[in-house]
């Protein structure tokens, strides 16, 4: 059996074992319709990046390496992990297969990348929560300080007075601008990795910019319901999420897309090399 | 690999389902029953005990517990200390202590109470039996004695 191969069974085993829960969860909250519609209420970045880690690693299956001890003590490792009935611990799974697939790639940039990606998820899925759960105090202060400046009200912890003095906003954990601060970071990775370039300071401010971006997006509409308390329900209910949520997609991948196509060397997958004329025109 | 694949994936949809079905109740049903163990406690006390709604605290209801001298408000809260700027909004000028696992306390332990929530939340997920980590806050006159009162009982 040839190397790549065996971390597409690993990684198969751990993803699908890791993201049951969801999707059992999800239909057990939602009708049908709704838990497909909510995407088993896992950011569709996370759904597209699992479908694109598998891709890399099965379209290569019979070429490279041939699988070694280390190899397969790696991936039953993740398997035996990934079985357990314990939640979240599948995502050590997730983690331990990609950082197997990573650092056993050798020149198989493929692979390389796939592990990247299945290291790199682990972030918004499970280590951002683990962090928020430790900071959370200090980090919705940060929140409330933020739109306690766009309402210019006073703030007491994560309280921030209403507009108008008819109350106080409570930002709980869910609502923080930063519990999306990673995924933003697993969007600009994914752009990188799809463009193959690597990364520079440049691109690290870039995504600084765009953590930035979607820390303002969430703190505008946490605002917004500090001057529209009425409007509760249609800001932060369903209607509100999935709009914020398409916001936040497009400013991920559009910012980023436009970053890695202002790299120098920069070459576009499907146009070929991009000369210094030709780049400005190809900026959307 | 494949044979690898479906089986662990179908027994882990098993256990997930199983768990579904057999799933705790809700947080605010938890703190309903956990509430309700507290009266239990208080009236067998000799306290005078009435529920109040406290929907500051995203709509979570309370207990106001009054014996002699003593008054005091006793409500669930988050254990993540996402409730203490509203709860001292609330309090103004009355006491605030928490009740947790260690006792009675004058600050939230957040580091301990955060740990606490998600190791009785693995724990229970394992099937083995450890009661929830409720997280209590007390606001009160300032005239209580919470030595008296064995609120270990409650855990």
């Amino acid at each position: 059996m040839k190397r790549r191969e065996l971390y597409f069974w690993g990684a198969a085993i751990a993803i699908l074992n890791v993201m049951a829960r969801y999707v059992v969860f999800a239909f057990d909250v939602y009708d049908p319709v709704g838990a497909v519609a909510t995407t088993f209420n896992v950011s569709v970045i996370v759904w597209a990046l699992f479908y694109w880690a598998l891709s890399l690693l099965f379209a290569g299956t019979d070429e490279g390496a041939d699988v070694d001890g280390r190899d397969v003590a790696i991936v039953a490792a993740a398997t035996v992990i990934a079985a357990a009935p314990i939640e979240y611990v599948g995502w050590f799974a997730v983690m331990i297969v990609g950082a197997g697939a990573w650092l056993t790639a050798g020149g198989d940039r493929d692979q390389r990348k796939a592990g990247i990606l299945l290291v790199s998820v682990t972030a918004p899925m499970f280590w951002t929560k683990m962090i928020f759960s430790v900071f959370s105090h200090y980090i919705l202060t940060l929140d409330a300080m933020l739109v306690a400046a766009l309402t210019q009200t006073e703030r007491y912890g994560n309280l921030v007075a209403i507009p108008g003095g008819s109350g106080y906003l409570q930002i709980l954990g869910p609502c923080s601008s930063f519990a999306n601060i990673s995924l933003s970071y697993l969007g600009w990775l994914m752009v990188l990795c799809y463009y193959d370039i690597s990364c520079s300071l440049r691109l690290i401010v870039w995504c600084v910019g765009i953590i930035l971006a979607i820390v303002g997006v969430n703190t505008i509409r946490i605002s917004l319901i500090g001057f529209f308390p009425t409007q509760y329900e249609l800001i932060h209910g369903a209607v509100g999420s999935t709009i914020v949520g398409w916001i936040y997609i497009v400013l991920i991948f559009g910012l980023a897309a436009k970053a890695v196509r202002r790299e120098p060397g920069f070459v576009d997958r499907d146009q070929g090399p991009v000369g210094a004329d030709s780049r400005q025109l190809s900026l959307p | 690999m494949a044979l690898i694949l479906v089986s662990s994936v179908c027994l882990n949809v098993r256990s997930l389902l199983s768990g579904v079905r057999l799933k705790g109740p809700t947080a605010q049903i938890r703190d309903l029953t956990a509430l309700s163990n507290a009266n239990e406690l208080l009236v067998r006390l000799g306290f005078d005990v009435s529920i109040v709604a406290m929907s500051e605290l995203r709509g979570r209801f309370g207990l106001n517990a009054r014996q002699g001298p003593c008054a005091f408000t006793m409500t669930a809260i988050d254990p993540f200390g996402w409730s203490e700027a509203m709860l001292d909004k609330l309090a103004a000028s009355m006491s605030i202590s928490y009740l947790t696992r260690l006792g009675v306390t004058g600050e939230l332990p957040v580091a301990y109470t955060t740990f606490d929530s998600y190791s009785t939340f693995v724990i229970r997920k394992m099937h083995i039996n450890r009661a929830e980590a409720t997280v209590f806050a007390l606001i009160s006159n300032g005239r209580c004695n919470y030595d008296s009162i064995d609120f270990a009982r409650l855990y």
